[in-house]
């Protein structure tokens, strides 16, 4: 016999300000994700000798000192 | 910036959102209003704290933080309150589980409640070394409250909670291939008791592996290495059962789809779906991710790989693409579901899954072998002054793959933001794709103690100190002699 996984399967919504509490937090992780694969290029790129990295705030921050 | 952004923070703040959602909706009760705001405000100033010094290069240790490499106090302060947004997030899941047994005596958990809280009673257990090596060394050695810390030990501390930050950036994925990815492939999940038990498995077992991290290290014995490689191989066994049952689970859904013979199944798989195709490649890419990372946990072949560019090329299949990529096919699906608006641009997306498991595969074929080859890890390769013959085909994969996964990832931004602004209003899924168990949860047996989470934490927490306590007992007092050094 095929058993549900959830206690109710007629359906259950949280209250809207916990589901925005949830989106906003998961948009955090996926603006972190744009940080990180940017960066992520200049990595890959890096090992065929490509430095982008020079053009980014922190190296730039670097050659500054 | 590249490992904390994407290792760290996005799959931390995943599993906030995610995990917490699931076990509202297993449970049909709301989370605690406070905890839920905490980890949130948390979260958002420990990335602002995080980001500031890492865009200001004043936090150039790298995503390991390895001591003797010292960053500004406030980065470490910042992944300080990134951890305790996590916490926050347990607390929430524990607090939500005890209000409904008092509520519902003697019911066997949801098993989509069972197994996120197990999820982050994992993560609660793993990220004492973290806490411990940040809180207790890293963040009062760089405020100058102490002038000198202990390399070893916090390499030691960290790797207590990096490999089992790996699971806990995995299992989101792994809750979603068994509980959800069914459903949306028309199957049904084998067996509710088998799926508590990997889940438990991996509580067990994910922290007491961090020596395997350490083979090269002085300071530690060849035995506790051994044990933890052994260890080590005894978590690849839940991996294994998962493999099995969540392909069990998707043949239901392909047959019952239509599809015939040994493998004609898979091509009645829902691949037209994005959410679905995503999720199914990353299965696949998952598959290398897995063998390599046996290769990894070899205590000798290990010394062949260590520390060259097999090891990202290894976790780029892992984190970078099982999780990465699942967690992509999710957002496809949930995005929808959290703003009640249509997905935008579906055939977008489905380039998108397949343009980012390309890149991957062609990204990771060339630090594999660049890797096998001595091309190093941690090294900026356009600046580096010296090279080899055999990495230049290496490099160029590299770079090649790289590039598509960045596009990959764009197009899941254009789909991700589209959606948002012009996805259609009102025509969301209205519940989450949660599946059916083909068995129902034993009312009788040994299967009740399943279900008894802290019974298994304590087990957890044995195995910990058996597999850690030799160590701590010959190494400790900390050996504070080293100064902070800052090398670029």
């Amino acid at each position: 016999m095929s058993t549900a996984i959830v206690q109710d399967t007629s359906g259950f919504a949280l209250p809207p300000e916990q589901n925005r509490l949830i989106r906003w937090t998961i948009y955090i992780g996926y603006f972190a994700l744009t940080a990180g694969v940017a960066h992520g290029l200049a990595q890959a790129l890096s090992y065929a000798d490509i430095n982008i990295l020079q053009y980014f705030p922190a190296s730039a921050a670097t050659i500054r000192a | 910036m590249h490992g904390v952004a994407n290792a760290l923070i996005m799959t931390f703040a995943f599993s906030n959102g995610f995990l917490p959602l699931l076990t509202a909706r297993a449970l049909g009760r709301r989370m605690n209003g406070a905890l839920l705001h905490g980890g949130f405000w948390l979260l958002l100033v420990g990335v602002i704290l995080a980001g500031w010094k890492l865009t200001t290069n004043e936090a150039s240790v790298l995503y390991t933080a390895y001591a003797p490499l010292q960053a500004h106090w406030i980065y470490y302060l910042g992944l300080v309150l990134v951890v305790l947004s996590t916490y926050c997030a347990a607390a929430n899941l524990f607090v939500t589980l005890h209000g409904w047994r008092k509520d519902n005596p003697g019911e066997r958990i949801p098993l989509l409640a069972f197994v996120s809280v197990a999820t982050y009673a994992m993560w609660c257990i793993a990220s004492f070394g973290i806490a411990t090596s940040f809180i207790g060394f890293l963040l009062p050695w760089s405020m100058g409250i102490l002038q000198r810390t202990d390399p070893l030990l916090n390499r030691t501390l960290f790797w207590f909670t990096g490999h089992a930050i790996v699971y806990f950036w995995l299992l989101p994925a792994y809750i979603s291939w068994y509980a959800l990815l069914p459903k949306q492939n028309g199957g049904k999940l084998i067996s509710d008791s088998l799926t508590r038990v990997v889940f438990i498995l991996f509580l067990i077992l994910s922290v007491p592996t961090g020596f395997h991290h350490q083979y090269t290290d002085p300071g530690i014995t060849t035995t506790m290495k051994a044990m933890h490689a052994v260890l080590t191989f005894g978590v690849f066994y839940p991996s294994l059962a998962t493999a099995f049952s969540v392909v069990a689970a998707l043949e239901i859904g392909g047959r019952a789809n239509g599809g015939r013979g040994l493998v004609g199944w898979i091509g009645r798989l829902r691949w037209s779906d994005p959410s679905v195709a995503a999720q199914l490649l990353a299965m696949f890419t998952f598959v290398f991710g897995g063998i390599t990372g046996l290769i990894n946990a070899s205590y000798t072949v290990n010394q062949v790989v260590h520390n060259t560019a097999w090891i990202p090329g290894h976790f780029h299949m892992t984190v970078g693409s099982a999780v990465a990529l699942t967690l992509m096919g999710i957002a496809y699906w949930l995005i929808p579901y959290l703003t009640d608006r249509r997905l935008w641009g579906r055939k977008l997306a489905l380039w998108q899954a397949w343009i980012y498991t390309i890149g991957v595969l062609i990204m990771a074929r060339g630090l594999i072998s660049g890797g096998l080859q001595g091309m190093p890890r941690r090294t900026f390769m356009a600046e580096a002054t010296y090279t080899a013959e055999g990495w230049r085909l290496a490099g160029a994969l590299t770079a090649v793959g790289g590039t598509l996964m960045t596009i990959g990832a764009l197009l899941f931004f254009v789909v991700l933001v589209m959606t948002l602004l012009a996805g259609k209003k009102g025509e969301g899924p209205k519940d989450i794709p949660w599946s059916e168990t083909l068995t129902a949860p034993a009312r009788t047996g040994w299967e009740l103690r399943l279900d008894n989470i802290w019974l298994w934490v304590a087990v957890a927490i044995l195995l910990v100190v058996i597999a850690y306590a030799p160590f701590a007992i010959s190494y400790l007092p900390p050996h504070l002699v080293s100064p902070g050094f800052r090398v670029f």
